[in-house]
């Protein structure tokens, strides 16, 4: 009940942002403008998933959160790392955005672990791909054709 | 701007966006703008499996800059038009 | 009069090479081979192009190459894996190069 009544006064407020935002910004920017004050989900360009609530961006799509957290998947496992309070994302590093269907945020098929479990595994992944990284490098080297 | 207004003419059809990241995503194209940056609805990612946080993401916001390939429906591209069109940008270009 | 003069010149235009982008203007509704960033070339009928060479193709064949890795022994064997497509736009920056591709 009280989240509902918190959410009704956080659709107003919505409004308003969003008139703000658009007497502002010019026209091309209105794909991200519609998206304001919903939960996001943006990747990254170094892969990394970043999940909160979007409040304001500009034409270069440089994109600001509120509440932020990094989501880690490996395998089956995930966990949500807080990043803070406020979080800008520099535009160039933004692959994609898209808005959070909050009633299906997370696979049933992904299991929660604990932030040390994820960083166990995240660290066993990387040696994996540092093994494979450096056979490439030796490969390339040798310039075999 | 050929290409900008080339995708806005495509704006309700189906498209495939394959990125830099190898990840390859199939929507509904909603908008675009002058960056080529591209909205898609209903979304579906290719390969879902290696991918589980998309699941819970029903439309999305892609940097133009970030792009590979798009993947047009057939019936969209009147191949004459895009000659005439090509060729009047070139000249202006030059 | 005017009027034919300006015409011989659009015609005078549409031939002439003087620089690089004319050469692929030339190549317009012609069958051209592209060299693309991440071992990736393709092959395809040229629509439509601007000048940050992003591209529109038809009957669109593309071929990636890559090394695949054997899980125990970690022995890497060049694959290459061949793509068609019926309608395809490339992004101009990941274009290394573009010729007129030789008839087979």
């Amino acid at each position: 009940m009280d989240g509902q009544g918190q959410g009704q006064g956080q659709g107003q407020g919505q409004d308003r942002l969003a008139n703000r935002h658009q007497a502002r910004t010019p026209l091309h920017a209105k794909a991200l403008i519609e998206e304001l004050d919903h939960k996001q989900l943006v990747v990254l360009r170094d892969g990394r998933k970043i999940v909160g609530l979007f409040r304001s961006c500009d034409q270069f799509a440089n994109l600001v959160f509120q509440n932020p957290y990094e989501r880690i998947i490996v395998g089956k496992q995930y966990c949500d790392l807080p990043l803070g309070s406020i979080y800008l994302v520099r535009g160039e590093n933004v692959v994609m955005m898209g808005r959070v269907d909050e009633g299906r945020e997370i696979p049933s098929t992904l299991q929660l672990v604990s932030p040390a479990e994820i960083r166990k595994a995240q660290q066993a992944e990387k040696e994996e791909q540092l093994i494979r990284g450096t056979m490439l490098k030796r490969l390339d080297f040798l310039d075999l054709e | 701007m050929l290409f900008y207004s080339f995708f806005k003419t495509l704006t309700g059809k189906e498209v495939t966006v394959e990125l830099k990241n190898d990840l390859a995503i199939t929507g509904i194209l909603h908008s675009v703008d002058q960056y080529l940056n591209i909205k898609l609805n209903e979304i579906k990612v290719v390969d879902e499996a290696k991918h589980p946080h998309l699941l819970a993401v029903k439309n999305c916001f892609i940097r133009g800059s970030v792009v590979r390939y798009i993947q047009l429906p057939q019936d969209a591209v009147d191949t004459d038009l895009l000659h005439d069109a090509t060729r009047r940008e070139a000249r202006n270009a030059a | 009069m005017a009027a034919v003069e300006q015409q011989n010149q659009a015609a005078e235009e549409d031939v002439a090479v003087k620089e690089p982008l004319d050469l692929i203007r030339l190549s317009l509704d012609e069958t051209v081979y592209i060299k693309l960033k991440g071992d990736r070339e393709i092959q395809g009928r040229l629509h439509a192009y601007d000048q940050h060479l992003n591209m529109i193709l038809g009957e669109v064949e593309e071929t990636v190459n890559y090394y695949e890795i054997d899980d125990e022994t970690y022995e890497e064997t060049l694959k290459s894996e061949k793509r068609s497509k019926p309608f395809l736009f490339v992004r101009g920056d990941v274009v290394i190069l573009i010729s007129p591709s030789l008839r087979q």
